[in-house]
C-alpha cells in the first residue's frame, strides 16, 4: 500500500515535473571578479613555531594577484578539522574556498603538518594533504601548501616554494643569497667584501653562476647550492661577466673582453669549448637564451642607443627586438618564450617593460624610477625585479599583467640583481 | 487473560500506529501533491490564460448596461470575471486542484464566444412580457444589438491593443529580469583562470522560487579548461540567490536555466 502510494506520487511528480518549459537561454559575457575569495584559518600551532603558516599561506597567495585572503578573525569558530567546519560561516564571508590545518608535534623532533583546502559553496574537499618534516622546513612546507592550492584553484603549477637569488649590500659587505620566493628565510651563499654581481640559476636550480670581483677583476664562478663547491668557470684576459645558462643546463653564454670590446661567448658548464658567439665593434652584453634554446637575446648600443637583439645560437645576423624608447635593456624571456620583459628608460625614469614578441607590443608594469634586473617566475604568472626606495634597493614582484605589484619583505640592507629560480623537482 | 490481553494490546498498539502512519503520509501526499499542484499549475495555464485574459475583459462593460432590468442571474456570473486581471495567477491555480474553482473559469470562455447571443434571450423574454409590442421591440432589440456588437468590436480592439502592451510589458520585465541575472552572476565570474583565449562554458541549472539553485549546477558544455569550468560554477553558486521575478508567470520561465558563459570576451 504505502510503496504503491509512494510510487504513485512518484510518478505524478515525474510527470509535473516533466511538463517543465524549456530551459530559458541565458548569456553572461565577461567576469567583473578579478581575484578568488579564500580564506585561511590559522592552522592549530603551538607557540613554539615561530611562523604563521596561514599567514605564510595568505600573503602567497595574496602576491599571485589571483586570490583575494580574507580576514578570518571576525569568524568565532576557527576550525582545524574537517568536522569543526561551519559552512554558513565561510560563506557570509564570501569566501568559496577554505584552507584549514594543523602541526603537531612528532617524536624525533619532527613535525606533521596537514592541511585541508574546501570548497565552501559545494561544502566539499577539494584537496588535502600531510607533511612530515623538520621543524626548519615550516616555512617551504607553507610555500608548498600554498603551491597545491594555487594549483587547484587556477589550473596552473604555483612558484611559491621556488626559491630567488639576489646580491644584498650591507655596510661594506657584498653577499649572495638565496632565499625563498616571499623574500623569507634569506640563506647567504658567499660573502665578500668586493663586489659580487649578476647571479644565474642553472636549470635544474642545484648551481649558481655569477661574477665575483674578489680577485680584483670579475671572474665568473660556478658554486653548488648542495655542496656549497665552487669552481672558476671564465677567468679570462679582461673582464669577465654576465653567466647565463642554456635551458639544458650544457652551457652558459657569458660576456668577454677578452678580444676587445665586450661581445657574447658561448662555453661549456665545465669551462670548455669556448667560442665567440657575437662579432660587433659595439657592446654586447646581458645574454638571455630563449627557453627552446635557440636564441641568445641580449643588449647591445649598435644602433646608437641601448636596445634588444637576438641571434641565433648557431650565430649570423642580429635581429633587433626593440624598437620602441631610446633605452631597453636586460632581457628576460618568459617560459613559453612569447613574452620579453626588460628595463626601459623613459623620461628618466627606468621601469620594468613587457613586450609581446608577435605583435611587438610593450606594457609598462611597474611605476618606480630606478628599477632593475626582472626577471619571470617559472610560471611567467609574475616578474621579480628590484627597485630603488629611499636610496636602498628592495625586491618588488609584479603580475606579469601588471596589475598587482607588491614589495617583498626583505631583512634589510641594498638589494640588487634578484633572479627568480626554476622549479625544483 | 492476561496472556491475550498482552497480545491484544501490542497488535492494537501496531495497529493503531500503522493506520496513523498510513494516514500521515496521505495526509503528507496531499499536502506535497498540493502544493506542488500550484506551481507547475501556474506555468501550465499560462499559456491559455493569455488567450482568454483579454476577451474575458470584453464581457464586463456590456453586461451592466442592458441587463440590469431583465436578466439578472446570468449578469451574475458576468460581474465576478471583472476583477480578472488580477485571476490569471488564481485561475491557474485553482483551475487544477480545486473541484471548486472550476466551475468558474470554465462558464468564461463559453460566455465569450456567445456574446453576442445572450442579447437575443433577453429580447426573447422582453417579447413574451410584451407580445403586443414585439416588432418594435425586436427593432429595438436589433438596434440595441448592433450598437452592442459596435462597442463589442471596440472593445475587442482595445483588449487586443492592451494584450499586445500587457506582452510587450512581459516581454519587457523578462528581459529586466535576465539583465538582473546576467549582471549578479557577472560579478562573481573570474575570466583570470580561463586562459588566453576564447572559452565558452555552458551551465544548466534549476531554480526554487527563492532563487537558489536546486542541486548542483550541471556542466553542459565545458571550456576544456577544468579551472575555469569550476571557476564559473562557483560563480553561478555564489551569485545565489539569484534576482528571479517574482511574478509567477515570469517566473515560471526562470525555473530551469541554461547559461552560457564566454568569460574572456568583453562586451
Amino acid at each position: 500500500m504505502l510503496k504503491k502510494a509512494l510510487y504513485c506520487s512518484l510518478i505524478f511528480l515525474t510527470v509535473v515535473f516533466g511538463k517543465a518549459e524549456a530551459a530559458l537561454d541565458i548569456e553572461i559575457v565577461g567576469g567583473a571578479a578579478q581575484q578568488i575569495p579564500i580564506a585561511v584559518v590559522p592552522f592549530a600551532q603551538t607557540v613554539s613555531q615561530n611562523d604563521s603558516l596561514a599567514a605564510i599561506i595568505s600573503a602567497d597567495l595574496r602576491r599571485s594577484g589571483l586570490f583575494r585572503a580574507l580576514e578570518t578573525r571576525g569568524v568565532v569558530n576557527q576550525p582545524h578539522e574537517l568536522a569543526e567546519v561551519k559552512f554558513s560561516d565561510w560563506a557570509a564571508l564570501q569566501a568559496q574556498a577554505l584552507v584549514i590545518g594543523k602541526v603537531e608535534q612528532q617524536v624525533n623532533n619532527r613535525l606533521k603538518v596537514s592541511f585541508r583546502l574546501l570548497d565552501v559553496l559545494k561544502q566539499s574537499p577539494l584537496a588535502g594533504l600531510e607533511y612530515d618534516i623538520a621543524p626548519s622546513q615550516l616555512r617551504m612546507t607553507a610555500h608548498k601548501i600554498a603551491d597545491v592550492i594555487y594549483e587547484k584553484m587556477t589550473g596552473e603549477k604555483g612558484v611559491f616554494a621556488t626559491r630567488i637569488t639576489y646580491i644584498v649590500k650591507q655596510g661594506n659587505r657584498f653577499q649572495l643569497q638565496v632565499a625563498d620566493a616571499d623574500g623569507g628565510n634569506g640563506q647567504t651563499v658567499l660573502s665578500s667584501t668586493e663586489p659580487i654581481i649578476s647571479p644565474s640559476w642553472s636549470p635544474d636550480g642545484t648551481k649558481l653562476a655569477y661574477v665575483s670581483f674578489e680577485k680584483k677583476k670579475p671572474v665568473v664562478y660556478v658554486q653548488s647550492l648542495v655542496t656549497g663547491q665552487r669552481q672558476v668557470l671564465a677567468n679570462f684576459k679582461g673582464n669577465n661577466s654576465a653567466p647565463c645558462w642554456s635551458p639544458d643546463g650544457s652551457r652558459l653564454a657569458i660576456v668577454l673582453t677578452y678580444a676587445a670590446n665586450s661581445q657574447i661567448y658561448l662555453i661549456n658548464a665545465d669551462g670548455t669549448g669556448l667560442h665567440q658567439l657575437s662579432h660587433s665593434s659595439a657592446i654586447d652584453t646581458e645574454p638571455e637564451w630563449s627557453p627552446d634554446g635557440k636564441w641568445v637575446y641580449f643588449t647591445s648600443d649598435r644602433g646608437g642607443s641601448p636596445q634588444i637583439y637576438r641571434m641565433s645560437t648557431l650565430g649570423g645576423d642580429a635581429q633587433r627586438v626593440t624598437f620602441e624608447g631610446s633605452y631597453n635593456v636586460s632581457p628576460h624571456l618568459s617560459p613559453d618564450g612569447k613574452l620579453l620583459t626588460f628595463i626601459r628608460r623613459e623620461a628618466g625614469r627606468f621601469r620594468v617593460a613587457q613586450q609581446e614578441l608577435s605583435t611587438g607590443q610593450v606594457q609598462l608594469l611597474s611605476d618606480s624610477a630606478q628599477d632593475e634586473s626582472p626577471s619571470f617566475a617559472p610560471n611567467g604568472r609574475m616578474i621579480l625585479y628590484a627597485t630603488n626606495i629611499n636610496g636602498r634597493g628592495v625586491l618588488s614582484i609584479v603580475s606579469a599583467d601588471g596589475r598587482t605589484r607588491q614589495r617583498l619583505s626583505e631583512a634589510g640592507g641594498d638589494v640588487r640583481e634578484p633572479a627568480w629560480g626554476p622549479w625544483m623537482n | 487473560m492476561r496472556m491475550i490481553r498482552q497480545r491484544e494490546n501490542p497488535v492494537m498498539w501496531q495497529a493503531g500506529a500503522l493506520s496513523l502512519v498510513v494516514h500521515g503520509v496521505f495526509f503528507l501526499l496531499l499536502v506535497m501533491t498540493f502544493s506542488w499542484k500550484t506551481q507547475p499549475a501556474m506555468q501550465v495555464a499560462e499559456v491559455e490564460l493569455w488567450d482568454n485574459l483579454p476577451v474575458q475583459k470584453v464581457t464586463p462593460p456590456p453586461a451592466p448596461p442592458k441587463p440590469e432590468p431583465v436578466v439578472e442571474p446570468k449578469p451574475e456570473p458576468r460581474p465576478e470575471p471583472p476583477p480578472q486581471p488580477e485571476p490569471k495567477a488564481e485561475i491557474q491555480v485553482k483551475a487544477k486542484p480545486p473541484v471548486k474553482a472550476r466551475p468558474e473559469p470554465e462558464p468564461k470562455p463559453k460566455p465569450k464566444e456567445e456574446k453576442p447571443k445572450p442579447d437575443p434571450k433577453v429580447l426573447a423574454k422582453k417579447e413574451e412580457e410584451k407580445r403586443l409590442e414585439e416588432l418594435k421591440r425586436s427593432m429595438l432589440a436589433e438596434d440595441d444589438a448592433a450598437q452592442i456588437q459596435n462597442q463589442e468590436v471596440q472593445q475587442l480592439a482595445a483588449a487586443k491593443n492592451a494584450q499586445a502592451q500587457q506582452a510587450a510589458a512581459l516581454s519587457g520585465a523578462l528581459d529586466a529580469a535576465k539583465a538582473r541575472i546576467v549582471a549578479k552572476i557577472k560579478r562573481y565570474v573570474n575570466p583570470q583562470v580561463c586562459g588566453t583565449g576564447k572559452p565558452v562554458v555552458d551551465f544548466g541549472i534549476a531554480l526554487m522560487p527563492t532563487g537558489e539553485v536546486i542541486g548542483s549546477p550541471r556542466l553542459q558544455k565545458s571550456s576544456g579548461i577544468a579551472a575555469c569550468d569550476q571557476a564559473v560554477e562557483r560563480a553561478i553558486l555564489q551569485a545565489q540567490p539569484l534576482p528571479i521575478p517574482k511574478e509567477p508567470e515570469l517566473f515560471a520561465s526562470f525555473r530551469d536555466l541554461s547559461l552560457k558563459f564566454r568569460p574572456n570576451d568583453n562586451n
